[in-house]
C-alpha cells in the first residue's frame, strides 16, 4: 500500500472573467502517492496548469481542500505557505522563470540558502552536484540570458530540487525544448524519480508521458482517467508507448 | 488588443490610444499632474504676490505723494536762505516742508527704542487700515482726539504693541503718553526694516508739544525738526540716489540732516525681505521643475520598456512611428497642462494667504490679483521645455522593430555578473536587494538625483534657520549679537569703560565687546553708513585685516563693488567741511544698511568731530546674568548710560523669524510632497518592472514580508545615497547660493553651520518617506498569489 503524500477534496477553482465566472476546476478529488511519477495530460485549456498551481499552493482554490501533512494548503496562511515552498515543494515553470540578474549557480543556491535547515557547505556541495548532473557546470556563472533555453530549463530543474523537496511540481518542463534536450530533461526527472523523488508533471508530450508511473487525464476540469504504469524501463519503451497511446485514444485525446 | 482591432478610422485612433493609455497608466499621469499642480500653483502665487507687493507699495507712494528724497533736519538749521536755495535748484521741482517733533526714546511694555521717532500732524493722505488689516477703512475716519496717535504697522511690529495700547514718548526729557488709535499706511518709513518712524497726532496735541518745547529753552538742543520732501524737477533723469547726492554737493543740506531716505532706498528696504524669500523659493521651484523632468524621464523610459510589445504590435498593424510618438507626447503634455491649469486656479486662494504674510514687515496693503499673463508665459515656457524633453525621450520608439518587440520583449538588458557583488547567505535579502539595485543602476540614478535636489534645498533653508539661532554665526557675519547693550548719554572715557567692564565681569565673563558710534559719512562723494569702532579689532574681516590704524577703513564687498575699490585703495572720506584720506585695509560684511556700510577706527574719526563712542555691546558667557548686570549698571551710572538687557533677542526681529520659518515650512512641505508623489510613482513603476522577479522569489519560498522589506530597504538605500549626494552638494554650494541670494541683505559670506541635526531631520524625513511608500507600493506581494505575480 502506497503512502498518500498530497490529496485534494472537492477542489474547485474559478476565475472572474468579464463579469462572469469561468469554472476551470470543478469538484476534483485526488490522491497523490509517495514515490510516484504522476503525469497529467489533457486538452489545452482543460485546466492542467491551474490544477498544478492550486495543488502546490501557488494559487488558492476557490473551494475545497488540499491536504498535505494533515493540513489544508488552500486555507494556509502566507508564512506557512512560504515555508512549504522553500522546503517541501519544488516547482518547475513552463517559462523557466529564472531570476534574470542571478547567475545559474546563484539561481540554484539562493533557495537552498533560504531554507534554514541545510548547512551552507551542504547546499554548495549539492548545487555543484546538481550542476554536474544537469551538465551545466561549465556555464554556472553565466546569466540566464546568456545560455540556451534547454540550459535554462535544466537550471530550473536543479533549482527546484536543491532543497530535496518531498514533492516536485513540473508544468510542461519540456514544452520549450528540442528533441535532444527533451530527452535529457526527461532522463533527469526519471533518474530523480527512481531515487525516490515524487513528481507531479503536466505535459502535452507523449514521450514525457511514457516516464510516468501514473497517468491522469483532465477534461473540462474533471479527472476523466487514471491509470497506473510499472516503473519506466528504456528497453520496454515501445510496449509502453502502445499502452499509453491506446489509453489516450480511449480518452479521445 | 480589442482597441487595436477597432481602430480603422484614421483620426480617431490617436485620441482612442491616448484615452486607453491614460486609463492604463493612471498612476504616472496622476503623479505628473500633481507635481505640475504644485509647481504651477507656487509659481503663480509667488509671481503674483511679488507683483502685488511691488504694486501695492507703488500705489501707496502715489497715494501719499511720497517724495523722491525725504530728510529730517533741525528746524533751526533750515534757514530761509537754505530753503530758497533749495527752491531755486534746477533739479528740484517741488518742496514740501512739515514741522516735526523728535522723540529721543519711546517705550511700550518692556520695549524701548531710541532711534528717531518724529511726531507730525496727521494728514488725510495717510489712509487708515481696517480692523482686519486687509484694506483701507471705508467710512471716513473720525478725527484724532487729543492723546491719540496713528502709527504704521512697522512701528507696531517694532514696539510689539496693539491698537489701544499706550506708547510713552520722551521729548527733551519730558514724558508724554499717547494711545494708539489706528494704523496708517505711510510707505516711506513705514516698513519695520527702516529704523526711522513717523507718528501722527492731531493739530492740538502738536501745538501743545511745540509750546512745551518752546517753554524749555535749552542751549543748542531742540526737539523741533522739519521733515523736508524734495521732488525731482520734471526733466531730471537722475536716479534718486544721484539726485540726493547732487543736491547735497550743491547745498550741503543732507550732511546737516539727521536722517535722509530716497524713495528708491525705501522701496529696497521695504520689499527686501519679500524679494529675498521669493528669490529663494523661485530657485527652489526651478529645481522642483528639474525633479518633474527627471520623474517624467523615468516614467517615459520605463513606460516605453513596459510597452515594448504593444508598440511593436501597433507598428506591425501599420501605425507610423510618428503617430505613436505623437500619442506619447500628447498624453504627457496633457497631464502636465491639466496640472498647470489646476495649479493656477489653486494659486488664487494661496495668493490671498501669502499676500498678508509680509504685512507685519512692510506695512503696505498688497493687492490680491493674479499676475495671469506673466504666470501663463512662464508656465508655457515650462510646458515647452517639457515637450522638448518628451520629444527627445520618445526617440526610442522609432527604433523599436515590430518583430524584436513582440518576440524579444524586455529581456534584452544585458549586464555582466563579473562586476556584481556576490550573494551571501548570511546577508541573503540584503545582497539580493543590492543585486537588484546594481543591475538596474540607471533607473535608480534619477531617483538619487531627485532626492539630492530635495535634500539640498531642505538643508539650505535649515542653514538659514541655524544661523538665525546662532549667536556666533551672526557675529561672524558682522551682526551685533549681544546680551547687554548700552547707550551713553554723556561722553565716556577709557577709564569709565574699564570700570563698566569690571562691573560686568563680577557676573559673567565678556566674550566679545563692541564700542562704537555711527555716522553717515561720504566716501568718494557717496554718503554711506559708517560704524566707528573704538576697538576695531573685533570687526570680523573676510579679507585683509581690521582697520587698526587711524587712516584705515574696511568696507563691505558690496561697497567695494559699488565704488570699485580693492584692498590697498585710497578713498576720500568727507563730512561737512572736513575731509581725510583713508586706505582700505580689508573687506567685511554687515547687514546694517543692507551692506552699504564701512568701518573706521575712532582714532580716524576725530577729524569729523567724533570724540567718543555712544554705544557699547557685550556678548556674555552667561547670558542669563544680563538682567542683573544691566540693573546694576543703570544704578551706578545713572545719567551716563542707559543699559538694556537683550538676552535672547538678536538683531533679527520676530517677524523675520516668522517669515523665514514660513519659507522653511514651504520648502519642507513641498519637498516632502514632492518626495511622496515621486516615491509613489517611482516605487509603483519599479515594482511593476520587478514584479516578475519578486514573484519568482515568492514562488521559491521567500515570505511576502521579507520581499516587501527588501524592496523598501532598497529604496531607503537609494534615498540615503541621494541624501548623501544632496548633503555633499549642500556643503559645497549652499553657502554660495545663499551668498548670491542674500547679497541684497548685505550678506556676502554666509556663515554656514552644519550640525548633525541639520542633516538628520531632512534626510530622515525623506528616507523614511521612501521606506514607507516603497513598502506600501509592494503590498501586492502579499495580496496576490505567486502564480499571478509570475504570470502577466
Ligand atoms: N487568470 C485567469 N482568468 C480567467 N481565466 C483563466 C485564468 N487563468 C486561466 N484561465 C482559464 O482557465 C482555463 C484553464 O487554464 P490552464 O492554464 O489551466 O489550461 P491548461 O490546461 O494548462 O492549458 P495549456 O495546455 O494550454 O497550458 C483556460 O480556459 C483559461 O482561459
Ligand atoms: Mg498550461
Amino acid at each position: 500500500m502506497k503512502k498518500t503524500i498530497l490529496s485534494a477534496r472537492g477542489l474547485c477553482k474559478s476565475f472572474a472573467h468579464n463579469g462572469g465566472q469561468v469554472h476551470v476546476l470543478s469538484n476534483i478529488d485526488l490522491e497523490l502517492f509517495d514515490g510516484d511519477f504522476t503525469v497529467v495530460m489533457g486538452a489545452s485549456g482543460s485546466g492542467k496548469s491551474t490544477l498544478l498551481y492550486t495543488l502546490s499552493g501557488m494559487d488558492r482554490a476557490t473551494s475545497g481542500q488540499v491536504i498535505y501533512n494533515e493540513e489544508d494548503i488552500a486555507a494556509m496562511e502566507e508564512k506557512k505557505l512560504a515555508k512549504l515552498r522553500r522546503g517541501d515543494f519544488g516547482f518547475i515553470f513552463q517559462q523557466m522563470h529564472l531570476v534574470s540578474n542571478l547567475s545559474l549557480y546563484e539561481n540554484i543556491v539562493v533557495p537552498g540558502w533560504l531554507n534554514k535547515e541545510q548547512p551552507s557547505a551542504q547546499v554548495k556541495c549539492r548545487a555543484e552536484e546538481l550542476l554536474g548532473q544537469m551538465g551545466i557546470s561549465h556555464i554556472k556563472s553565466h546569466l540566464p540570458s546568456q545560455v540556451s533555453g534547454g540550459e535554462q530549463q535544466r537550471c530550473a530543474i536543479a533549482r527546484s530540487v536543491i532543497n530535496c523537496p518531498r514533492l516536485l511540481f513540473a508544468d510542461e518542463p519540456t514544452g520549450a525544448l528540442n528533441r535532444k534536450n527533451t530527452t535529457e530533461v526527461l532522463n533527469l526527472l526519471t533518474h530523480l524519480n527512481q531515487q525516490g523523488q515524487s513528481i507531479l508533471m503536466v505535459t502535452h508530450d507523449i514521450r514525457a508521458a511514457l516516464r510516468a508511473t501514473r497517468l491522469l487525464y483532465l477534461e473540462d476540469g474533471k479527472i476523466a482517467g487514471d491509470m497506473a504504469l510499472p516503473a519506466y524501463q528504456p528497453e520496454k519503451e515501445r510496449n509502453r508507448e502502445e499502452q499509453v497511446n491506446a489509453w489516450l485514444s480511449s480518452m479521445e485525446w | 488588443m480589442a482597441i487595436l482591432n477597432g481602430m480603422v478610422r484614421q483620426d480617431m485612433e490617436i485620441i482612442t490610444l491616448i484615452k486607453a493609455n491614460i486609463c492604463r497608466k493612471k498612476g504616472s499621469f496622476i503623479g505628473i499632474t500633481l507635481l505640475m499642480v504644485i509647481i504651477s500653483m507656487s509659481l503663480t502665487a509667488i509671481i503674483s504676490v511679488q507683483d502685488n507687493c511691488r504694486d501695492g507699495l507703488k500705489a501707496a507712494y502715489e497715494q501719499t505723494d511720497a517724495a523722491d528724497v525725504t530728510f529730517s533736519i533741525k528746524k533751526q538749521d533750515l534757514s530761509a536762505d537754505m530753503l530758497s536755495s533749495l527752491k531755486e535748484h534746477p533739479l528740484i521741482g517741488r518742496i514740501r516742508v512739515f514741522d516735526a517733533i523728535q522723540a529721543t526714546e519711546i517705550k511700550c511694555g518692556g520695549i524701548t527704542e531710541q532711534t528717531g521717532w518724529e511726531l507730525l500732524k496727521y494728514r488725510k493722505e495717510f489712509k487708515i487700515v481696517n480692523d482686519a488689516m486687509n484694506a483701507y477703512q471705508k467710512e471716513p475716519a473720525t478725527a484724532l482726539k487729543n492723546g491719540e496717535i496713528y502709527i504704521t504697522q512697522g512701528t507696531m511690529t517694532r514696539m510689539k504693541c496693539q491698537i489701544g495700547d499706550s506708547l510713552r514718548f520722551f521729548i527733551s526729557g519730558r514724558e508724554y503718553s499717547f494711545q494708539v488709535k489706528g494704523i496708517v499706511v505711510e510707505p516711506m518709513f513705514g516698513s519695520s526694516t527702516i529704523g526711522w518712524k513717523q507718528i501722527f497726532i492731531n493739530d492740538e496735541d502738536f501745538e501743545k508739544l511745540r509750546a512745551d518745547e518752546d517753554a524749555q529753552k535749552r542751549e543748542g538742543k531742540t526737539a523741533l525738526y522739519s521733515m523736508v520732501s524734495l521732488y525731482k524737477a520734471a526733466g531730471c533723469a537722475l536716479t534718486d540716489g544721484k539726485f540726493k547726492r547732487r543736491i547735497n554737493l550743491d547745498t550741503g543740506i543732507i550732511d546737516r540732516a539727521s536722517v535722509s531716505l530716497t524713495k528708491e532706498m525705501s522701496e529696497h528696504y521695504t520689499n527686501l525681505f519679500m524679494e529675498i524669500i521669493f528669490a529663494i523659493l523661485l530657485v527652489f521651484i526651478l529645481f522642483l521643475f528639474l525633479v518633474v523632468l527627471i520623474t517624467m524621464a523615468h516614467s517615459i523610459g520605463v513606460g516605453i520598456e513596459m510597452d515594448y510589445t504593444n508598440i511593436g504590435i501597433l507598428k506591425s498593424q501599420g501605425f507610423s512611428k510618428n503617430k505613436i510618438r505623437a500619442v506619447w507626447i500628447l498624453q504627457y503634455l496633457l497631464a502636465q497642462a491639466a496640472g498647470a491649469f489646476a495649479g493656477m486656479v489653486l494659486a488664487i486662494p494661496l495668493c490671498n494667504v501669502l499676500g498678508g504674510l509680509f504685512w507685519p514687515i512692510t506695512g503696505i496693503l498688497a493687492n490680491k490679483n493674479i499676475s495671469a499673463a506673466k504666470s501663463l508665459f512662464l508656465i508655457s515656457v515650462i510646458l515647452l521645455i517639457s515637450a522638448f524633453l518628451i520629444l527627445m525621450l520618445t526617440r526610442k520608439i522609432a527604433r523599436i522593430s515590430p518583430i524584436r518587440a513582440i518576440s524579444g520583449g524586455r529581456s534584452e538588458i544585458y549586464f555582466d555578473s563579473r562586476f556584481q557583488m556576490p550573494i551571501f547567505r548570511n546577508w541573503l535579502s540584503a545582497s539580493l536587494a543590492l543585486r537588484q539595485f546594481t543591475s538596474n543602476r540607471r533607473k535608480y540614478v534619477g531617483t538619487i538625483v531627485i532626492v539630492s535636489i530635495l535634500i539640498f534645498f531642505m538643508l539650505t533653508v535649515t542653514l538659514i534657520g541655524n544661523v538665525l539661532n546662532s549667536k556666533t554665526a551672526i557675529q561672524s557675519m558682522g551682526g551685533l549679537y549681544v546680551e547687554c547693550a548700552m547707550d551713553f548719554t554723556e561722553k565716556v572715557n577709557d577709564k569709565q569703560l574699564a570700570n563698566i567692564e569690571k562691573t560686568i565681569e563680577k557676573y559673567s565673563k565678556i566674550k566679545k565687546k563692541y564700542y562704537l558710534t555711527r555716522r553717515y559719512l561720504s566716501v568718494n562723494g557717496e554718503e554711506i553708513y559708517c560704524q566707528i569702532y573704538q576697538n576695531p579689532e573685533v570687526v570680523p574681516v573676510l579679507n585683509g585685516r581690521a582697520p587698526l590704524y587711524e587712516n584705515e577703513i574696511v568696507v563691505t564687498e558690496i561697497i567695494a563693488d559699488e565704488l570699485d575699490l580693492k584692498i590697498g585703495d585710497k578713498v576720500l572720506v568727507t563730512h561737512g567741511d572736513s575731509k581725510k584720506e583713508f586706505i582700505v585695509s580689508g573687506l567685511f560684511q554687515s547687514i546694517n544698511d543692507t551692506g552699504l556700510t564701512f568701518v573706521m577706527p575712532l582714532k580716524g574719526a576725530k577729524i569729523f568731530g567724533v570724540e567718543s563712542v555712544d554705544y557699547a555691546g557685550y556678548s556674555l558667557d552667561s547670558p542669563q546674568s544680563s538682567a542683573k548686570i544691566t540693573a546694576e549698571l543703570n544704578n551706578i551710572y545713572d545719567g551716563i548710560l542707559k543699559a538694556k538687557s537683550t538676552e535672547g533677542g538678536g538683531i533679527m526681529e520676530d517677524t523675520y523669524t516668522i517669515a523665514i520659518n514660513c519659507m522653511k515650512a514651504v520648502i519642507y512641505i513641498f519637498s516632502v510632497l514632492f518626495a511622496l508623489v515621486v516615491v509613489v510613482m517611482v516605487c509603483n513603476k519599479t515594482f511593476i518592472q520587478e514584479r516578475n522577479d519578486i514573484g519568482i522569489y515568492k514562488a521559491l519560498g521567500f515570505t511576502a514580508v521579507n520581499l516587501r522589506i527588501q524592496f523598501a530597504v532598497r529604496f531607503f538605500v537609494v534615498a540615503l545615497a541621494g541624501s548623501l549626494l544632496g548633503s555633499i552638494l549642500s556643503i559645497y554650494f549652499s553657502g554660495r547660493l545663499l551668498n548670491t541670494l542674500l547679497r541684497n541683505m548685505g550678506i556676502t559670506s554666509f556663515a554656514v553651520q552644519f550640525t548633525p541635526i541639520t542633516f538628520f531631520v531632512p534626510i530622515m524625513s525623506i528616507c523614511l518617506c521612501f521606506l514607507l511608500f516603497a513598502y506600501l507600493a509592494a503590498r501586492k506581494v502579499k495580496k496576490v498569489e505567486a502564480r499571478e505575480l509570475v504570470m502577466e
